[in-house]
């Protein structure tokens, strides 16, 4: 019983990765820490794992453990060395893609979201994964008006970042 | 203009390809490594914190002057007063247990990030509560123990006679004021240091995100 539920779990999480990933990439500056965020809230959705009962997608699960462990939970080691070459390459823009104004308005809007607070980038992030203002409220706390005003003034920040 | 928050969006989503991806063995290795949330940090203090003080308070009981000055200060009259002080402790301890323990298991990750902040912190204040409990005992016990040092221990008093007698009484007061002032600056700096130390680190982060989010509804 018990061995299925851990195949059960690596499975979905193996499978749904990515959004771990994307909280670490968020809340973290190079890549021990990175692996560090990843294994405790790979430690915390494990741990919470025999009380989900699937009322709610495994993902949305997800997003909540991975948030409140990169805010709350997690402990930064202080032996670590900050280096900055790996934001930027985690958050490398692939230049066929663009032409040049875009690449240097998203390498910007990067840089500034960055330097935003834990909340603030929660919220740029639930935004990010498209979901929807009651969603964002629900995993914050907070209540759905305050997460729009949020949103809003996030977004005149950038402005002013992208045209100064 | 178009929304640039839009084209962020649609890089972001992109970006799926570029990120690190972990085999099935790489995440099975993981989920039996300890964890190192700042919850299990807070438990084990709060742990310490309250054994010390239960064994600052059933400690004096074992010791046997501590029993024979008991009852030669109270005489074995007073008893009652010791029996009701004694279960007084242990309820309070008791009481702040199970208040402590109802919070922890209040603490729950799958929660929103601020009710999740808000019981870690609804723990902290418990355990403050409870050391500010014991820092006013301990603090009563000591001006009645000085009273009833003055007042009735026979030694004492005939050394006050003497001094008085001296005619340094003002300087033995003075002194003594003195002494207690600094003991009283002494301990209770001795404890800021420590929350300063423990939860400075432990909570700084947390108290910074919690204020973000209390601004976030303002």
């Amino acid at each position: 019983m018990n061995k299925e539920l851990e195949h059960q779990f690596v499975n979905e999480l193996e499978n749904n990765q990515n959004i771990v990933h994307k909280v670490c990439t968020l809340y973290t500056h190079d890549r021990e820490a990175h692996n560090d965020l990843f294994q405790e809230i790979t430690i915390q959705l494990w741990k919470a794992y025999p009380k989900f009962r699937g009322d709610s997608k495994f993902s949305t699960w997800m997003y909540r453990i991975a948030l409140n462990t990169a805010i709350t939970l997690y402990r930064k080691s202080k032996r670590r060395i900050r280096t900055q070459d790996y934001e930027s390459a985690i958050f490398k823009i692939r230049a066929d893609d663009y032409d040049a104004t875009e690449e240097k308005q998203l390498k910007l809007m990067y840089k500034a979201l960055s330097q935003l607070g834990d909340i603030e980038k929660a919220l740029v992030f639930l935004y990010l994964e498209d979901k929807n203002y009651q969603e964002i409220s629900e995993t914050l706390g907070i209540s759905e008006v305050n997460a729009r005003v949020k949103m809003s003034r996030i977004k005149a920040k950038l402005r002013i970042v992208l045209n100064p | 203009m178009m929304d640039e928050l839009e084209l962020l969006k649609k890089d972001w989503q992109r970006k799926a390809d570029d990120l690190p991806r972990l085999t099935y063995n790489e995440i099975y290795r993981m989920i039996w490594k300890r964890s190192s949330s700042i919850v299990k940090w807070i438990f084990y203090i709060s742990t310490i914190e309250l054994g010390f003080w239960i064994v600052m308070t059933i400690l004096p009981f074992f010791w046997e002057s501590y029993q024979d000055r008991f009852e030669q200060t109270y005489g074995n009259g007073d008893s009652i007063f010791i029996t009701i002080t004694t279960i007084f402790s242990f309820g309070v301890i008791m009481i702040f247990i199970f208040y402590l323990f109802k919070a922890y298991r209040a603490i729950s990750v799958v929660d929103s990030v601020k009710m999740l902040m808000e019981n870690i912190l609804r723990t902290r204040k418990i355990v403050h509560y409870y050391v500010i409990f014991n820092l006013v005992m301990a603090g009563m016990i000591t001006i009645y123990s000085l009273y009833t040092l003055f007042s009735y221990d026979t030694r004492t008093i005939s050394l006050l006679e003497s001094i008085r007698d001296d005619g340094s009484e003002l300087r033995f007061w003075c002194m003594a004021g003195l002494m207690v002032l600094v003991g009283i600056i002494f301990v209770i700096g001795l404890i800021w240091i420590f929350y300063r130390l423990v939860y400075g680190i432990l909570l700084k982060r947390l108290y910074k995100n919690y204020r973000e989010l209390q601004k976030l509804e303002m």
